[in-house]
């Protein structure tokens, strides 16, 4: 187990600068989610801690020792890939044991660690198997077990589950957890998957074009953005932002109405801002709240419980998620904005405009 | 799909032709090298003799040190196939795995090169190996036969090392393993049917070369098969059924390699087409 500093690094692909400057200081033990839009420089990241990608400028530090010129064999990390990069003509047993058998361990350690990685993953029925025999969650299990077997000072995981249908990954997405949390091993694990990160990650680092956006707990970062991008980006559906103009008063939006926001952000008059709601926080119906305004609802979605409304609120698109209510697309029903659950984000730079 | 009677009839006449087509001249050849001398001849041509004997095998021993080009046979081919082989699957590796910026000219190169005339550069190569002292060698003929075989050699590898995914590499190294291990010990088995077709078609075009041998042996106890078996059209007259003998013994390897190999052949030829 190991601490992982990553100090201002940065990555040219010839001129091109994909990463500007990031800094993630990574505890023993724990479990860190990068996650971001495709494009966002995760994976080359996560493949610069591994020694697959050269770091071009910034220092990587794993346990306090500078890797930046160690070849990945002696970072002592393992790495799950999303394509699982199984060896298609070994068995199950051999591709988990390729690394000790690399490393010139004994036939018989090699084994043991084998079974030992086996059966803390359920496998051992399938050890004298070839990949092509197993099942895409098995696969990914293997892949999960190669990483095990070696006892590495961090887990790197480059969106792992990607490949699996949606009901596997939310298996494997709890295995994954409870796996760390028996051995307790520094892991890094790199998503486009919001759910993912949100449901893992003892800390989450929201990254986009090449920038750390913002790094927290799950439940901080979704309840604290710090700008537009990471509002919008964590939690599902997104959050809704009306644009309005701010006032002495509250918020104007659309024609001249007035949104009292209750000194969420006290800005100065006159600046244009984006309003953030989350679609769970539109109250909808008749007896919403004190005062109601007009949503014209275009698209009905039920998902069970709760129906998702998509319509024009203030002349601007708006997702409202409600509990379960008969409304049919070409109503008009009134909606609440509370104030405590309003956002303000600048519409220029995107930063919020904290709460005072 | 049910084919009917006539369907199935006139498939099986049309692989029957083309068989017969492809199967008669090596029937042929046997049949010669089957008859003795006076028949050979005769018209009409006899399919079957009673007269059929080795006679034509002994007197071919006799003649021709038939045992000596064969060797010599065996020794460039196999020479030239281990060669190759190996260079090109280290040059296909390096052009699959490493960014190679002249990479599509290198390519062009290699199918430009296989697009030059043999007969083009006999004269050049002839002059070069003469002048350092490398005629009747099995090095040099080895070396020269190397220089045509490979570039259809890494042609064909890379595109057998290119579906091979470059994940499988990584995951290597994240094992631990060093570059020449990821190559031995996990590309290199994902692609032995490309090997084998590799070397099985280096062998055999090593093993019918005529002309190189032809032009860069001098001394007889050097002469590859095809031009020993060359040497057996006298001036005079030709012993057509000790030639026919000859060639009989030729196509021995070659028919066997194809037997054992076979099914890899079939798989290396797919492999390349379907992602496999």
């Amino acid at each position: 187990m190991a601490s992982v500093e990553i100090g201002s690094v940065k990555k040219y692909y010839g001129d091109i600068e994909v990463l500007h400057g990031v800094s993630i200081d990574i505890a023993d033990g724990e479990f860190v989610v990068l996650v971001g839009p495709s494009g966002c420089g995760k994976s080359t990241l996560l493949r610069m801690i591994a020694g697959l990608e050269e770091i071009s400028e910034g220092d990587i530090l794993i346990n306090g020792l500078l890797v930046n010129d160690l070849p990945p064999k002696k970072r002592n990390l393992a790495m799950v890939f999303q394509s699982y990069a199984l060896y298609p003509h070994m068995t199950v047993a051999e591709n988990m044991g390729f690394s000790l058998r690399l490393a010139k361990q004994p036939k018989k350690l090699i084994d043991q660690e084998v079974r030992r990685a086996a059966e803390i993953l359920d496998l051992q029925a399938y050890l004298d198997r070839y990949p092509r025999h197993l099942s895409g969650g098995q696969r990914q299990r293997v892949a999960m077990g190669r990483a095990i077997v070696r006892n590495p000072k961090v887990f790197l995981f480059d969106e792992p589950l990607s490949n699996l249908d949606a009901k596997l990954r939310g298996q494997m997405r709890a295995e994954l957890k409870s796996l760390h949390q028996r051995l307790g091993t520094t892991t890094i694990y790199v998503t486009h998957d919001q759910t993912e990160a949100m449901t893992l990650a003892d800390r989450m680092v929201v990254m986009k074009d090449g920038n750390v956006e913002q790094i927290g707990s799950p439940m901080d970062v979704f309840r604290n953005p710090a700008n537009q991008f990471v509002a919008g980006f964590i939690g599902s559906p997104p959050m809704n932002f009306i644009a309005g103009k701010a006032t002495e008063e509250g918020i104007s939006v659309g024609d001249g109405e007035m949104i009292a926001t209750d000194g969420v952000g006290r800005t100065t008059s006159d600046r244009p801002v984006y309003l953030g709601v989350r679609p769970k926080h539109l109250l909808v119906g008749s007896s919403a709240g004190p005062v109601n305004f007009p949503f014209h609802v275009e698209l009905v979605e039920p998902t069970g419980d709760e129906v998702e409304l998509t319509g024009r609120l203030f002349g601007q698109r708006v997702t409202a998620i409600t509990p379960a209510m008969y409304v049919r697309s070409g109503e008009t029903v009134p909606v609440a904005l509370p104030p405590q659950s309003l956002f303000l984000f600048d519409r220029v730079s995107g930063e919020r405009i904290a709460p005072l | 799909m049910q084919e009917s009677p006539g369907i199935r009839l006139l498939r099986w006449i049309v692989l029957f032709a083309a068989l017969i087509i492809m199967l008669f001249p090596i029937y042929w050849m046997v049949n010669t090298a089957l008859k003795p001398s006076t028949q050979v001849f005769e018209s009409p041509p006899t399919f079957f003799s009673t007269a059929w004997s080795l006679d034509a095998f002994f007197a071919l021993f006799e003649s021709r040190p038939i045992g000596r080009y064969f060797l010599n046979s065996l020794v460039v081919a196999g020479g030239t196939t281990v060669l190759s082989v190996v260079l090109a699957s280290f040059a296909a590796y390096g052009l699959t795995r490493f960014p190679v910026r002249i990479e599509p000219l290198i390519i062009l190169a290699l199918l430009f090169i296989k697009m030059l005339p043999e007969a083009l550069l006999v004269v050049p190569f002839y002059q070069l190996i003469a002048d350092v002292r490398m005629l009747n060698s099995y090095l040099s003929l080895v070396l020269v036969y190397s220089s045509f075989a490979l570039p259809f050699a890494i042609w064909m590898l890379i595109g057998f090392f290119r579906v091979i995914p470059r994940d499988l590499d990584e995951a290597g190294i994240m094992d631990g393993a060093s570059r020449l291990q990821t190559f031995w010990l996990v590309v290199l088995p994902l692609a032995r049917p490309g090997l084998v077709a590799v070397a099985m078609f280096t062998f055999l075009t090593a093993w019918n070369a005529y002309l190189w041998s032809l032009v860069l042996t001098t001394d007889p106890s050097m002469y590859v098969l095809p031009v020993g078996i060359a040497t057996l059209k006298g001036e005079y007259q030709v012993h057509w059924n000790e030639l026919m003998a000859a060639a009989v013994i030729a196509i021995v390897p070659v028919l066997a390699i194809y037997t054992v190999l076979e099914r890899y052949l079939v798989a290396g030829i797919t492999a390349g087409a379907v992602k496999g």
